[in-house]
C-alpha cells in the first residue's frame, strides 16, 4: 500500500524511480556512463493520460532510448496532435512494503518546463493498481493487488 | 548522439504504409527497421529483446499497434503545448 497526500489546492504526485533499462546496455544502444543511470522524480497521477510521459529534459539526462514516435492529443492540441518521442526506461515505485518494478516500459515525452513535476504516471501504469482518492481526508490510497505476497515465518 | 536526436520520418512512413495490414494484431506492438516491417510481438519488452538482439536497439522503431487515427491523450493543459 502507498498512501500519497494531497493538501487541498495541490496535485496529486507520486515518487517514481526512472532511469535507463538494463537491456539498453545490454543490447549496446546509446551509451552514457557518465551520465546518472536512475532518478527520483516527482510524476503527476494522471487518469486523463492514456500512457506515461516523461520530461525531456530528464529523458535526455539519463540518456534513454528513442525507440519510435507517437500522435499525442493534448488539451491544447485543439484538433490536430503533436508527435511525441517513445523512450524506452526501467520504472520502480516503492510501496509501504513491497516495491514495484519494471525494468521496461515505454514512456512518451513531453517538455515540461517549470510545471513542478517530471513526468505523468498514466492508465498504462496505473492500471496495475487499485487506486481510491479520499477527497475529504486529501489522500490517494495505491493497492498493488498483484504484488508478490510475504512469506509468512512459522 | 543525443536521446532526442533520432530521426523517425521513414519508420513513421513504413508504418503508416502497413497500418491497414497491422490492424488485425491492435495493441500488440510492430517492430520496423527503416522500410521493412520485421516483426509483430505481444509485449514492448519482447518485441524490444527479439529484435534489438538481431538489429541493435539504434536501429529498431517499436511502436504500439492502435486503430487507425487513434492518437494518445494527455488531458493535462501545458505550456507549450
Amino acid at each position: 500500500m502507498l498512501r500519497i497526500d494531497v493538501p487541498r489546492g495541490q496535485r496529486p504526485l507520486i515518487k517514481v524511480i526512472v532511469g535507463r533499462s538494463a537491456a539498453q546496455s545490454v543490447l549496446g544502444g546509446l551509451s552514457a556512463p557518465q551520465r546518472t543511470p536512475s532518478t527520483t522524480a516527482d510524476f503527476l497521477i494522471d487518469t486523463g493520460a492514456s500512457h506515461s510521459v516523461i520530461d525531456l529534459g530528464l529523458a535526455k539526462k539519463l540518456a534513454l532510448q528513442p525507440m519510435s514516435q507517437m500522435p499525442v492529443k493534448t488539451a491544447s492540441s485543439g484538433s490536430g496532435h503533436v508527435m511525441s518521442t517513445l523512450f524506452m526506461a526501467s520504472l520502480s515505485i516503492a510501496f509501504t512494503d513491497t516495491l514495484y518494478s519494471s525494468p521496461m516500459v515505454p514512456l512518451g515525452s513531453q517538455d515540461f518546463g517549470n510545471h513542478g513535476f517530471h513526468g505523468l504516471l498514466g492508465m498504462d501504469i496505473l492500471s496495475h493498481f487499485i487506486m481510491t482518492f479520499n477527497g475529504p481526508a486529501n489522500f490517494i490510497e495505491l493497492r498493488w493487488p498483484a504484488a508478490p505476497s510475504k512469506k509468512r515465518k512459522r | 548522439m543525443i536521446a532526442e536526436s533520432r530521426d523517425f520520418t521513414t519508420e513513421l512512413q513504413t508504418y503508416a504504409q502497413h497500418e491497414q495490414e497491422l490492424q488485425k494484431d491492435l495493441y500488440k506492438w510492430a517492430v520496423i527497421v527503416e522500410t521493412k516491417l520485421v516483426g509483430v510481438y505481444d509485449t514492448f519488452e519482447e518485441a524490444v529483446m527479439t529484435e534489438g538482439q538481431k538489429h541493435g536497439l539504434d536501429k529498431i522503431f517499436v511502436r504500439e499497434i492502435t486503430p487507425v487515427g487513434y492518437q494518445h491523450t494527455i488531458t493535462r493543459l501545458l505550456a507549450g503545448f
